[in-house]
C-alpha cells in the first residue's frame, strides 16, 4: 500500500503545518508485531528526520495499540527517559487504513548481534551497561497511579502468578504438548514472590536490540509496545536472561558487560540495592516468555494466516530456551 | 524406489552451494533473509536423517513414566502420551518431592536435547555458568 498521500493529507490537515514535503518514505525491516517507516519530510520549511509507526498485517494480542503505545512514549519522555520525542499520533482511519504515530528518528544501531561484538558501543561496555541500568531506573520511577497511564494492564493476584496462569492459557490455546514448558511454568507457580509493595510501569521489552546506540552514547529505549504495571524485577530478569545475550553469554547484562555494571546504574538512580538471589526467578521467567512468544510466532505461520520464514524459524528456538529452564530451574532448586 | 539422490542428500548439497556460490553475493540487506534459507534448509536435512528410533524410546519413557502400557500402532501416541505428561506435571504429580521427579527431568532434558541436534546442535550445553 502506499501509505505517501495519506501522511501527505495527514500532515496538512494539522493545524501547525501549512507545507509538506516528504523526501523519503520506506519501510524498514524487521519488526513481526508493527511497522516502522522511515520519513524524512519538510514541515513548513523545517526538515525533520522522522520514523512513523504503525501495525503489521497481523499483531499479537497481548501487545498495545499505537495510541496507547505513544501515551506511554509521551510519559517516558517527560520522566527524562531516553526515547525518540513522539510528535503526532493519528487513530482516524481515513488516511492509511491504521492508527499511527510519527516521532524523531534517532541515530545509531539497534542491531544486537552488532552491539554485543563491539566493545566501543554506547562508549564502552561499562558505560553502555550503567547507562542502561539508569534509563531502567528512570522507567521504573514511574510508579502506578497515572491517569494517562490508566488502559495499562494490572497483574493479579500478583505480577508472578499472573504471568503463569497467562502462559499455561496460550500453551491450551496451542496444538501441541509442552511437558518441558509445563515443567518451567508448575517451578514458577510454586517459587512465586509475593506481591511488590508498589507497582511500577515495566517496559517489559527492555533488552538489547530495543535501544538504539552509537559508539558516543545510548539514543532510545524502543519498542514499548508490552508495558504494563509490574514488578521492576520482570525488567531485570528480562534484560539479563541468557536468550537476550545474542550469543555473548560471558557478558550476562544484555550481552554487553557484567551483571554489576548495569546493576550499579539502576542503584545509583534508585538508591536501592537490587535483590540478587531474586533475579534468578524472573530469568527463568523470562526464557519463559520468550518460549511462549516463539510458539505463538510459529503458530501464525503453522496456521497459514502468515507464512514467513523468520516466524516458521522462530519456533524452533524453543527447545534451547527449554534448555535453559531446565537448567535454571534444577540450579535453583525447590519444587 | 526412489532414486538417488535424495531428499537429505539434495537438500544438504543444495544449502552448501547456495552458501558458497550465492550468499557472498548477496547485498547486504539480502543477508539475513538469505541466512535464514540456508539454516531452514539445513534443519530439513537434519530432520530427513533423524533416528527414528528415538520416537520409539520417547514412548517407552513416557509410558513408563505415567505407569501405562504401550498401545502398539496407534499413530497418535506420542501426542497423546506427551499431554498426559504435560498434565501431571502441571497438576505437580512430578514435583521435587515425588521419587520420578529426577527420571522426569531426564527425559524432558533427553528429548529437548533430540531437538536440539536437529535445529541448533551447537546449543547443547550441560548446565548454565552465571556468575550470580
Amino acid at each position: 500500500m502506499d501509505i505517501q498521500p495519506g501522511i501527505e493529507s495527514y500532515l496538512l490537515y494539522l493545524d501547525e503545518v501549512n507545507t509538506v514535503e516528504i523526501t523519503d518514505l520506506r519501510l524498514l525491516s524487521g519488526g513481526a508485531i508493527q511497522q516502522n517507516w522511515l520519513l524524512d519530510v519538510t514541515v513548513n520549511g523545517t526538515s525533520l528526520e522522522t520514523v512513523l509507526r504503525t501495525d503489521s498485517t497481523s499483531s499479537l494480542e497481548d501487545s498495545l495499540s499505537r495510541a496507547q503505545e505513544y501515551a506511554i512514549f509521551k510519559k517516558a519522555f517527560d520522566a527524562g527517559v531516553t526515547v525518540p520525542e513522539p510528535l503526532w499520533l493519528s487513530v482516524d482511519p481515513q488516511w492509511i487504513s491504521k492508527p499511527f504515530f510519527i516521532m524523531r528518528r534517532v541515530g545509531g544501531t539497534a542491531a544486537g548481534h552488532k552491539i554485543v561484538r563491539n566493545d566501543a558501543m554506547g562508549g564502552g561496555r561499562k558505560v553502555l551497561a550503567s547507562r542502561l541500568g539508569q534509563e531502567l531506573a528512570h522507567i521504573h520511577s514511574i510508579k502506578h497511579g497515572q491517569a494517562e497511564l490508566d488502559f495499562l494492564a494490572l497483574p493479579t493476584p500478583t505480577p508472578a502468578l499472573h504471568r503463569v496462569a497467562e502462559y499455561r492459557a496460550a500453551l491450551d490455546a496451542s496444538n501441541m504438548p509442552q511437558p518441558t514448558l509445563e515443567w518451567g511454568l508448575y517451578w514458577l507457580e510454586q517459587n512465586a514472590p509475593d506481591a511488590v509493595s508498589e507497582l511500577v510501569l515495566c517496559h517489559n521489552d527492555f533488552r538489547t536490540g530495543n535501544y538504539m546506540v552509537t559508539e558516543q552514547s545510548l539514543t532510545g529505549i524502543l519498542d514499548w509496545e508490552f508495558a504494563a504495571w509490574g514488578d521492576p524485577l520482570v525488567d531485570i530478569g528480562w534484560f539479563c536472561a541468557k536468550c537476550w545475550r545474542f550469543g555473548a553469554v560471558e557478558n550476562e547484562a544484555g550481552g554487553v558487560s557484567h551483571r554489576d555494571d548495569f546493576y550499579d546504574g539502576y542503584e545509583q538512580v534508585t538508591g536501592v540495592r537490587i535483590d540478587r538471589n531474586a533475579v534468578l526467578y524472573w530469568e527463568v521467567m523470562a526464557t519463559m516468555r520468550w518460549a511462549i512468544i516463539a510458539i505463538k510466532q510459529g503458530d501464525r505461520h503453522i496456521s497459514g494466516r502468515e507464512p514467513s520464514l523468520e516466524l516458521a524459524l522462530t519456533r524452533h528456538i524453543v527447545p534451547e530456551l527449554e534448555q535453559d529452564i531446565l537448567n535454571m530451574t534444577q540450579e535453583a532448586g525447590n519444587a | 524406489m526412489r532414486d538417488n539422490p535424495q531428499a537429505d542428500d539434495l537438500l544438504k548439497i543444495a544449502e552448501a552451494t547456495f552458501r558458497e556460490a550465492i550468499l557472498p553475493h548477496l547485498p547486504a540487506d539480502k543477508k539475513y533473509t538469505a541466512l535464514m534459507i540456508a539454516n531452514a534448509m539445513r534443519i530439513a536435512a537434519r530432520q530427513y536423517g533423524c533416528d527414528e528410533n528415538e520416537a520409539e524410546a520417547e514412548i517407552a519413557a513416557l509410558s513408563e513414566l505415567l505407569g501405562q502400557s504401550v498401545v502398539d500402532n496407534d499413530p497418535d501416541a506420542i501426542k497423546n502420551l506427551n499431554k498426559q505428561f504435560a498434565e501431571a506435571i502441571r497438576s505437580g504429580a512430578f514435583a521435587s518431592s515425588n521419587k520420578w521427579h529426577n527420571k522426569a527431568r531426564k527425559h524432558l532434558l533427553l528429548c529437548v536435547q533430540n531437538r536440539l541436534a536437529e535445529v541448533n546442535p551447537k546449543a547443547i550445553s550441560e548446565g548454565g555458568n552465571d556468575r550470580r
